[in-house]
């Protein structure tokens, strides 16, 4: 891996995150996990909106960041002024708002926006300030394939490191270059989607697992009949 | 580690929760801070209440160089060491009161509807929208704008359109449960003996207070 952009040594926060050493580079990292596994936390330890309670973390300074509910963080009026106030010129945000695909929405208030739309603009607000890294919890949540794959095509085509959670196996094969499965505020694994073994990475046969007390194969088996 | 006695949920009497007000309210009024303000502090980590601290810190500063510029020092630390430990005790006293018991109470004293809902319904929205401001501050952080005063002025807009949402789906979600009668309830928890015995303490130290 290049140089690493984020890294944690030995991160704990309350009891959610629980020993956390992790390096993250270039590209598109997923942090995978089931829900309650600590993904939103992890997210924003990294961002710095929570301090941990132990351990170390190295981050940019400038972090980009996409939370739940992407309304929030709608308040000049106009898709336009929003990106405007937040590239700090009209000429970049109608450049970036081309750029992305998004000018048809630049004259729509921000605040009426669809699910979907709303997190492609949030997104694009989040990016044109220029952050080093910038950090998308769980940014296909609630959308239908169209606004997925849109989502997918603004991800892929960003030039800064990406950190974005999620519960689906398939948002990260698809979109991840690197995978990190979180489990229980723990890594339970690192890899590239190919690397990783599908039992290894699936959320849902580690939470049986774990609540069955059954090992990763015989819960793989039990839920898959293979 | 044990997580699951940490996590356990709290809960206090409404009855516990209004002697105890009103012996913080009587130790208020006698002027004697310092033991309202260790209990406020002692209730809201019960609660585990970090927002009703920012609450009552965001309330004191603003107060305490108001009474400084007009009154002096003394009386700025009496008025705001009073709001913080005001705060810090009805707060969390609030915060440990199961809604669903407070407004079975008000439904059995005969306290109208309308109102018996709003009350559990206020205090309980208090808190929520503190932990909305947090993610609110988090979001605007994520799209780069920097520095408290920025942020301060910023965050009314999402935050009013929010709190309207959110009141506007409060709203249809009473309606919607209320329609043909009013909303059924579960029985009332029976109270148990560690609500019996604070009721008895919370007596005590009312009384003691009003005689001292």
């Amino acid at each position: 891996m290049s140089r690493p952009i984020v890294k944690l040594q030995d991160v704990w926060y309350k009891e959610i995150i629980r020993g956390v050493n992790l390096e993250i580079g270039r590209g598109v990292t997923v942090i995978l996990g089931s829900n309650g596994a600590g993904k939103t936390t992890l997210l924003r330890l990294i961002a710095g909106a929570e301090k941990p309670s132990r351990g170390y973390i190295e981050a940019p300074e400038r972090v980009g960041a996409v939370w739940e509910n992407p309304y929030f963080t709608f308040y000049k009026g106009t898709v336009l002024e929003e990106i405007e106030d937040a590239a700090g010129s009209t000429e970049r945000a109608l450049e970036l708002l081309e750029k992305f695909g998004l000018k048809h929405l630049a004259e729509r208030p921000a605040l009426t926006l669809s699910l979907g739309q709303a997190r492609l603009v949030a997104l694009l607000a989040a990016v044109s300030w220029e952050p080093d890294i910038v950090v998308l919890d769980e940014p296909t949540s609630g959308l239908d394939p169209r606004e997925i794959i849109d989502q997918f095509n603004l991800i892929k085509s960003l030039e800064i490191p990406v950190i974005m959670s999620t519960h689906e196996i398939e948002v990260a094969a698809t979109v991840g270059d690197i995978v990190v499965v979180l489990e229980d505020g723990k890594v339970a694994g690192k890899g590239s989607p190919e690397e990783l073994p599908e039992l290894g990475y699936n959320p849902l046969v580690l939470k049986v697992s774990k609540e069955l007390g059954v090992d990763r194969e015989h819960a793989f088996k039990c839920l898959f009949k293979t | 580690m044990p997580s699951s006695a940490f996590s356990r949920p709290r809960e206090i009497h409404p009855l516990t929760a209004l002697l105890l007000s009103l012996w913080v309210v009587a130790l208020l009024s006698k002027s004697v801070y310092l033991p309202v303000l260790i209990f406020g502090v002692v209730v809201s980590w019960a609660a585990r209440s970090k927002a009703n601290a920012l609450f009552a810190v965001w309330a004191s500063v603003p107060l305490f160089l108001v009474v400084w510029h007009s009154k002096g020092l003394p009386d700025a630390l009496n008025a705001s060491l009073s709001l913080t430990a005001l705060i810090l005790s009805i707060g969390g006293l609030l915060q440990l009161v199961n809604p669903l018991t407070l407004l079975q109470l008000l439904n059995a004293v005969r306290v109208p509807g309308s109102i018996a809902i709003i009350v559990p319904m206020v205090y309980r929205y208090t808190y929520y929208m503190a932990s909305t401001i947090r993610e609110v501050r988090a979001a605007l952080i994520g799209r780069g704008v920097r520095g408290r005063f920025k942020l301060t002025f910023k965050m009314p807009v999402p935050l009013v359109v929010h709190a309207f949402r959110v009141s506007q789906l409060a709203a249809e979600t009473l309606v919607v449960r209320s329609k043909g009668g009013s909303p059924r309830l579960p029985p009332p928890r029976p109270p148990g003996r560690s609500d019996v015995v604070l009721v008895l303490i919370a007596t005590t130290l009312l009384v003691l207070t009003a005689l001292w």
